[in-house]
């Protein structure tokens, strides 16, 4: 198992807002995990979601409610591909996995990908259901 | 540590700015990054400085008069500068009524009521016109007439407070936003069960108020709505708990129920229901409550004269803030007329559109609004407005590689543009006309396509003669004009018996052409062009001053109804400002002095008339150009 060696290229803080357990500092992302946050946090987040910036986000909420076909799985990706070539120069994306689960009405979404000056294939995935 | 700048309002600036903070530590990195908490913490940090700042600017704005956007803040600004917006007014007619007894034919007198009412239809709807005041008849030859009895639109409103312990000195807020001020009394009553009933005359200062007064004062609260205040046994009588307030006024429509011609009596004049009705004015001069933009402009002005009427800018202040019918006034001294008249303030008011100013009018602007605070000895005459209209022959070059619009679309263009510049720029007193301005404005209204403006000019004053009296008349065009090209428009006219269609031309003085001489008006035959009256009148034309001599006019043509004399001013006399300059103040003989800002600059509406000799006031002609360049 390959460890990440962290690089403090890139420093967030956690949006979960988690305590330091011993200074009680709001605790920091770092690197990979920093550009994992950020993904998520653009692919989650709503266009017009955002004060004064209404085109960042991505439109993936509103795919959940799309027919589940193999047309909406296209435009899952090309969504993602999208909002990572715009608002992530950080990532260089290799691959985007999605896989529709039509006893469970969700997608399997992987995605791979480096990180600019990490030299290590990450992935991240995730399961997108529609709550309502 | 960099700097953080604090002039931005807008969200992108502040937050660039607390980005290049966070660029002068190392601690996080990731701010610039849209998808980072880190950026998202901005987002918040910058948006709440954004709303601090526009809270902070739009309060700001809101305590100055000139960026006051809100109503209450407005009029809040106003009442420091002992300000009071106007209400809305009551449409106003004037009628003439015969009433026939047919009830009490032995009475001999009869009383016409305030609360009679009548009814009108404007754009079909109805509206009451009340009676203004008490008037009171003598029956001659069986039938008791009232002349010019002033009728009030509106209804009637009456509303009650009752005085509680907290409020002795009010205020009472009236609650309809339609009520007419000049209609407002207000009575108070010592409870609720007495029949006792006190006047309470409104002030608008606090100058001969005693402690005893009974007074109130009338303002505007932040609601909009008019609100009553009492005195505190200081200045002004304090109520006590338990006074019933009683107040009444009109509720009007304002400008809707101007126009009404024809009325209906509603009920009877007490007990008489055959009356015969002739309108002597239509009602007008209704109107709303003065706007935003109206407080604005008058408020700061009107505390500017300090209640005093001493100069110019002081009566068009006072006349503006407390005449609502009055579009824009002049005013000037005596001594700018010619010959001048000391002594004398001349007032000239433009009615607003659909609007009469009666002489009943200029007395009440007379004695209630200016001679209360005017200079001892200087008397007030109104003079009427004088139109001076300017036609345009515009010649349009336009290059057709610009623009895919065609001749005719150009054309409407211009005429259109060229009416909204006379709209917007004139018709109103104290204007003036500056041609270049005018040639530059015609040139924008296409930018680009229109490549060439020829701008040319003509003058046009209208003059009534009394049909088949012998007239005199002096007209002045304000500016220099060029010799020989003085024309009116054809008239009929009687000379040695025989009935000419005549029309008036002017000759130089000179053999050779003076610009700065004088000439000769002569009456022509139009169909021989032979002189009818070789010294109808004479012509300045340095001073663009026409003197026409007994002339009789039996006749117009067409719908005309006026003389239209229509001059070309010279080439240095294309800028016309409407005043008249005193040439000198002796004369060898009686002259009438002639008002100096008592001009209107209008554009020359007038259509090709060919039995009148009449031609359009604007002709716009469109040609492409081509540079070769």
């Amino acid at each position: 198992m390959s460890i990440i060696r962290p690089y403090r290229l890139y420093k967030d803080i956690d949006l979960a807002f988690t305590p330091h357990p011993e200074t009680g500092d709001v605790a920091k992302k770092l690197d990979v995990n920093a550009v994992k946050q950020s993904l998520k946090n653009l692919m989650f987040t709503q266009y017009n979601e955002r004060l004064f910036q209404p085109k960042i986000g991505s439109p993936l909420y509103g795919l959940l409610f799309e027919p589940m076909d193999p047309i909406t799985v296209e435009g899952m990706r090309q969504t993602i591909e999208l909002l990572i070539q715009n608002y992530e120069p950080r990532i260089i994306l290799d691959q985007i996995d999605i896989v529709p689960n039509y006893d469970e009405n969700t997608y399997e979404l992987s995605i791979f990908f480096t990180v600019v000056g990490i030299p290590l294939p990450i992935s991240f995935s995730t399961i997108l259901q529609r709550l309502r | 540590m960099a700097d953080i700048r604090v002039t931005e309002l807008d969200f992108a600036d502040i937050k660039q700015n607390l980005k290049n903070y966070l660029k002068s530590q190392d601690e996080f990195s990731d701010y610039d990054f849209d998808g980072a908490g880190l950026n998202v913490l901005l987002d918040v940090l910058a948006y709440n400085t954004h709303y601090n700042a526009l809270l902070a600017h739009l309060q700001a704005n809101e305590m100055f008069i000139d960026t006051a956007i809100k109503r209450s803040s407005v009029v809040s600004i106003a009442k420091t500068l002992g300000y009071i917006p106007r209400s809305s007014t009551a449409s106003r007619a004037r009628v003439n009524l015969v009433v026939t007894p047919t009830v009490d034919t032995a009475a001999t007198s009869l009383t016409l009521m305030p609360s009679v009412k009548f009814t009108s239809s404007v754009n079909n709807v109805n509206y009451t016109f009340n009676v203004a005041n008490e008037y009171t008849a003598v029956k001659t030859n069986g039938v008791f007439t009232f002349n010019n009895v002033d009728l009030l639109e509106g209804n009637k409103v009456t509303n009650s407070f009752i005085v509680a312990a907290d409020t002795v000195s009010g205020p009472f807020v009236v609650p309809n936003a339609f009520l007419d001020e000049t209609t407002f009394s207000v009575g108070v009553r010592s409870s609720t069960s007495a029949i006792d009933n006190v006047t309470y005359s409104r002030a608008t200062s606090i100058i001969d108020i005693a402690n005893t007064s009974t007074a109130f004062w009338l303002e505007e609260n932040p609601d909009g709505l008019f609100q009553i205040v009492f005195g505190d046994d200081i200045i002004g009588k304090k109520l006590a708990a338990g006074n019933v307030v009683t107040v009444q006024y009109l509720a009007c429509n304002g400008p809707n129920a101007n126009g009404a011609n024809s009325f209906t009596l509603a009920g009877t004049i007490n007990g008489e229901p055959s009356v015969d009705i002739t309108v002597v004015n239509k009602s007008a001069s209704g109107s709303f409550k003065e706007s935003i933009d109206e407080i604005r402009f008058n408020a700061p002005k009107y505390n500017a004269t300090r209640n005093r009427a001493v100069t110019s800018q002081d009566y068009r202040s006072l006349i503006l803030s407390e005449f609502s019918r009055a579009k824009s006034v002049a005013v000037w001294g005596g001594d700018e007329n010619d010959p001048p008249i000391y002594g004398k303030v001349f007032i000239t008011l433009d009615p607003k559109d659909g609007e009469v100013i009666t002489d009943a009018d200029k007395d009440f602007i007379s004695e209630s609004i200016l001679r209360p605070r005017s200079v001892l000895s200087i008397q007030h005459e109104f003079v009427d407005v004088d139109y001076l209209y300017a036609g345009f022959e515009v010649d349009i070059k336009y290059n057709p590689r610009n623009t895919a619009l065609t001749a005719n679309e150009i054309s409407s263009e211009v005429r259109q543009g060229v009416e909204a510049y006379f709209n917007t720029n004139l018709k109103t007193l104290d204007k003036t006309f500056l041609y270049s301005q005018f040639v530059d404005y015609i040139k924008l209204l296409l930018p680009n396509i229109i490549v060439g403006v020829l701008a040319k000019m003509k003058l046009q004053r209208r003059v009534e003669f009394v049909t088949s009296t012998s007239n005199s008349k002096t007209v002045r065009f304000l500016t220099s004009i060029v010799p020989e090209t003085l024309r009116s428009t054809n008239f009929s006219v009687s000379v040695n018996d025989t009935t000419y269609t005549a029309f008036i031309k002017d000759f130089s003085n000179t053999d050779t052409i003076d610009f700065t001489g004088t000439g000769t008006l002569k009456l022509m035959d139009v169909d021989t062009h032979n002189v009818l009256n070789g010294a109808l009148g004479t012509i300045n034309y340095t001073t663009g001053v026409v003197v026409i001599n007994n002339l009789t006019i039996l006749s117009y043509f067409g719908n005309a109804t006026e003389l239209r004399l229509t001059v070309i001013p010279q080439e240095l006399g294309k800028n016309i400002a409407p005043s008249v300059i005193p040439i000198t103040e002796t004369s060898l003989f009686a002259t009438t002095p002639s008002p100096s800002r008592n001009s209107i600059i209008d554009l020359d509406d007038s259509e090709a008339d060919t039995t009148s000799n009449l031609s359009p006031g604007l002709i716009v002609t469109v040609s492409p150009y081509i540079s070769n360049n």
